[in-house]
């Protein structure tokens, strides 16, 4: 399951698909302008808990979390794209702009 | 002309679509202060959607012709009038393959000669944009002597006997056009050309407003970058690469992506100047779904330092301190507002001043803004794939105050960069410069409409000069 704050929602992901397509298939907005290509970042989110329930980083992942880094807390540690990564387990994360569509 | 699908969809003429939200003239509806009427001068013309030849970035012919019937003829910045503050302070300004000497021979006069000896040729100044005062300038080959006022002062006393046909009087060093506005010092080889004054047009009366005469250069880094000049500045012509180049600006973009930018060009694209204003913070219209402005406000802080550098913190300790209504771009207006706006006359800065980068052009390669910063884009020498790119912060000074030296040019090596935002244009265009001599399609390239409205009316200006209508 995963966990949003601040607006506390929650949704289970089916296996397989992204925390972001989880999400909008749960009826909740989640911030994108590319669609999940992994080109505008803007689907980025902070991991708060289980951060070994998400799936690896792979290089695509890498490279457009590097190009943001000098605007996220904490030089990037702990964030993801939502758009790529996928979850195996209970996550907790906080990401601004969630909430019922 | 075939109409875009878009066009023929919405019964837009070429040209008139606009991206999704706010526009800057719809901000400026709702400013609380008096608005300006510089802003409201916000002129666009379509200009035709041809092609644009991508010779004028790669051809060693092009860039000939630009030399020859450009840079031989138009009015171009030599230096700004307080690098030079004393009389006898100098400097010198190349271009291509020519090169001048700025002096200041009196208070208030400053002359401008050929850097060029009148006996074998050699260069009399070497001191590259490096401002000096010396009472003389003295050939290095020979020694021979010119005053700073450009009159011959001494032919070396052992070497005078070989000049006996030198009219002393008439062996000064040839001047070269020079003409100043708003402590910008211009220069032009061209002795038939137009005064400045008629050449800038209205764009003096824009800068009224946000006048330079008594702005502080506080700093000068300039860079050889591996791309044409025109590439190199265009970078700063249109806004949309901001998607994808710079992801990080604007709040993680959820505070906009450039799209909402608008383009001004004036007299149906004939002024020799240019305007670009980009949308402040705020909602990114292209999300799927309407975000918040206190949605945006929580981003804004989540991300902490690193995107409120104006100190917004301090204002509001946390987005729950913030009272009803506030939108970020309000926010940072005040906080602007609170750290002393950039030199404004005639009235409060509204929040479009205070928040979005408003970023003019000179024809052919100055870029003055509202705000502090400063560009200026040179060829290198007759290379069309490299060029000499300047970033200066030209800060206004508190009422009273004394304004410090200017700063020095500093040169990055080819490992040093201008910041991060710079650095991801100055990769990009390099990569374009690239890009442009590994293929070659038919067609030449394909611009937008509205938003490289600014690089299509540069080169449209440019061809009329190259091809000598003007
Ligand atoms: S949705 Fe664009 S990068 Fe993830
Ligand atoms: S998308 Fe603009 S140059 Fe490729
Ligand atoms: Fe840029």
């Amino acid at each position: 399951m995963i966990q949003v704050e601040p607006t506390g929602v929650s949704f289970e992901t089916k296996e397989d698909e992204t925390i972001m397509a989880a999400a909008i298939r749960n009826g909740y907005t989640w911030p994108t302008i590319c669609g999940g290509q992994g080109t505008c970042k803007t689907c980025v989110f902070l991991t708060l808990e289980g951060k070994g329930n998400l799936t690896e980083i792979e290089p695509w992942e890498a490279q457009a979390l590097e190009s943001i880094v000098d605007t996220l807390p904490n030089r990037g540690q702990g964030w993801r794209l939502a758009c790529q990564a996928k979850a195996i387990g209970d996550v907790r994360v906080k990401k601004i702009g969630v909430r019922q569509a | 002309m075939a109409k875009t699908k878009q066009e023929m969809d919405s019964k837009l003429a070429p040209g008139e679509a606009r991206s999704r939200g706010k526009q800057i003239q719809d901000l400026l509806d709702e400013e609380t202060v008096e608005v300006p009427w510089q802003l409201r001068d916000a002129e666009y013309t379509y200009l035709g959607s041809e092609p644009l030849d991508r010779d004028h970035y790669i051809s060693q012919e092009w860039c000939d012709k630009e030399t020859e019937n450009l840079w031989s003829r138009v009015w171009q910045l030599a230096c700004f009038e307080q690098d030079i503050p004393e009389v006898g302070d100098h400097i010198v300004y190349d271009i291509v393959d020519w090169s001048f000497i700025l002096v200041r021979t009196e208070p208030d006069t400053i002359k401008a000669f050929y850097n060029s000896c009148l006996h074998r040729g050699r260069r009399l100044c070497t001191n590259e944009l490096e401002p000096a005062n010396k009472p003389e300038f003295r050939c290095p080959f020979h020694g021979i002597t010119w005053n700073v006022d450009g009159s011959l002062k001494a032919i070396p006393p052992s070497i005078e006997f070989d000049f006996p046909h030198v009219d002393k009087e008439e062996f000064g060093l040839p001047e070269v056009k020079c003409e100043r506005w708003d402590g910008f010092v211009f220069i032009n080889i061209d002795d038939d050309a137009e005064p400045l004054m008629d050449f800038l047009g209205d764009i003096t009366k824009h800068f009224e407003r946000w006048p330079f005469a008594n702005r502080w250069k506080a700093t000068h880094s300039a860079k050889i970058v591996d791309s044409n000049w025109k590439l190199a500045q265009e970078a700063f012509m249109e806004a949309f690469h901001v998607l994808a180049t710079h992801p990080q600006m604007s709040i993680g973009l959820l505070g906009g992506d450039g799209s909402n930018t608008e383009y001004n060009i004036y007299d149906n694209g004939d002024a020799n100047w240019s305007r670009m204003t980009m949308a402040p913070p705020m909602p990114n219209p292209n999300l799927p779904y309407e975000l918040t402005e206190q949605e945006l406000i929580e981003e804004m802080f989540f991300r902490g330092e690193s995107v409120s550098e104006m100190g917004v913190q301090k204002m509001a300790g946390s987005a729950e301190d913030l009272p009803e209504g506030m939108t970020t771009r309000k926010l940072l207006a005040d906080a602007a507002r609170k750290n002393g706006p950039n030199g404004f006359v005639g009235g409060e800065p509204t929040d479009v001043e205070l928040t979005s980068a408003i970023q003019y052009h000179i024809f052919p390669n100055i870029s003055p803004w509202p705000g502090p910063i400063f560009y200026r884009h040179r060829p290198y020498g007759r290379d069309p794939d490299k060029c000499i790119m300047e970033i200066m912060m030209m800060v206004s000074l508190p009422e009273g105050a004394e304004r410090p030296p200017a700063a020095k040019i500093n040169w990055l090596g080819p490992d040093e960069h201008f910041g991060n935002i710079f650095n991801q244009d100055v990769e990009n265009v390099a990569q374009v410069q690239r890009g442009l001599k590994a293929a070659k399609p038919p067609g030449g390239l394909t611009l937008g409409n509205y938003q490289d409205i600014k690089v299509r009316w540069h080169h449209r200006l440019l061809e009329k000069w190259v091809n000598r209508e003007i």
